[in-house]
């Protein structure tokens, strides 16, 4: 068969709308060059854009294994977690500030109960249902005059 | 279907696109996708899902490409584009009813292009006319006579090749290229055959 010994390559290459040998043989055919989807670049162009967009991910896929496994620190994976820390990074500082002044007030909060609230006889007259007046006259070793105490008495 | 560099066999490029080469896998998609259409447009009947299957087609190829003897990739992709095409008309099928082979054809194609005659239309009107007239009249051949047909008359393959890729013996494409020539011309009439036919 002669078409076969124009056959480029695989046998299967690039044909084109017109380039079987055939036509010789068979001079009827039918022009159908109105359907042909490449002869208008400006439809044709977006097509093939088209599929090399949606390709791009397979195709970096397979670049990626092409290269082989990566190693050390700066490899591909290490490289892609360092990018996402990152990208937190952002909200972490604020996060952490907050976390920290928080921290700060409490701890606060907690010391100064037991710098105000005087010695621990005070604390102990006042669970004991002593009034405050009397426990501080106590714990300052101060001797109440008949005014003060008259005075309160009436204030509580 | 040119990709500027005729001498690049497909094993060359599917190699490379095997190793992520953007550029070869498009000089395939180029190289290949009339023939891709054609038999798309062989099964389904309609550009625009000729070109979705296509676009498909193409990807699954690409995801698949490690399955592919590269010294066979036209026929291998073909073969993807046709179970493709099959199971999209298929789903067709079930969505909207008759399939092409049950559509009747007209002679309204034949009639169009003589209104056309005094009327002198745009170019780009009349070459839509013509798509259209060319794709109802393909309408009214069957699935393996559309395939054959522009593979060969719009591709431009050789009848060996269009038989390894529709699984057909040489003598059968010949066949089938012969009745869907006749049933063409039956159903675009004399006038359009006058004008358009014998390229």
């Amino acid at each position: 068969m002669d078409e076969d010994l124009h056959t480029t390559g695989d046998g299967f290459g690039n044909a084109g709308p017109h380039g079987s040998d055939e036509d010789s043989e068979m001079p009827d055919r039918i022009d159908l060059s109105a359907l042909d989807p490449t002869a208008d670049p400006g439809r044709f162009e977006p097509l093939v854009r088209s599929i090399a967009a949606r390709a791009a991910g397979e195709l970096a896929r397979r670049g990626g294994q092409a290269a082989g496994p990566a190693i050390g620190i700066f490899d591909e994976p290490a490289i892609q977690v360092v990018r996402v820390i990152r990208g937190w990074q952002r909200v972490l500082w604020p996060v952490a500030a907050a976390i920290t002044l928080a921290s700060l007030a409490t701890l606060r909060f907690i010391e100064r109960p037991s710098t105000e609230a005087g010695s621990a006889d005070a604390q102990l007259a006042q669970a004991l249902g002593v009034p405050a007046y009397m426990a501080n006259w106590v714990a300052g070793g101060d001797i109440p005059g008949p005014a003060e105490l008259v005075f309160s008495e009436e204030e509580q | 279907m040119d990709d500027g560099h005729p001498d690049i066999q497909d094993a060359s490029l599917v190699a490379r696109a095997r190793g992520g080469d953007g550029v070869a896998f498009e000089a395939l998609v180029r190289r290949y996708y009339r023939a891709a259409f054609a038999v798309a447009l062989g099964q389904l009947g309609t550009a625009m899902e000729a070109e979705d299957v296509c676009q498909d087609a193409f990807l699954r190829a690409l995801e698949r490409l490690d399955d592919c003897d590269p010294a066979r990739f036209g026929a291998w992709l073909l073969s993807i584009v046709r179970n493709r095409a099959h199971n999209y008309r298929a789903y067709l099928a079930l969505r909207r009813g008759p399939d092409l082979e049950s559509v009747p054809a007209t002679r309204a194609g034949a009639a169009r292009v003589a209104g056309r005659e005094g009327g002198g239309p745009p170019r780009d009107l009349a070459r839509d006319e013509l798509r259209d007239d060319l794709a109802e009249a393909l309408g009214a051949l069957s699935s393996i006579q559309r395939e054959v047909l522009l593979l060969h008359d719009l591709d431009g393959r050789r009848h060996r090749e269009i038989a390894e890729a529709l699984d057909l013996s040489v003598g059968m494409s010949r066949y089938h290229l012969m009745q869907a020539r006749r049933r063409m011309r039956e159903t675009l009439g004399d006038e359009y055959a006058e004008e358009y036919l014998n390229g």
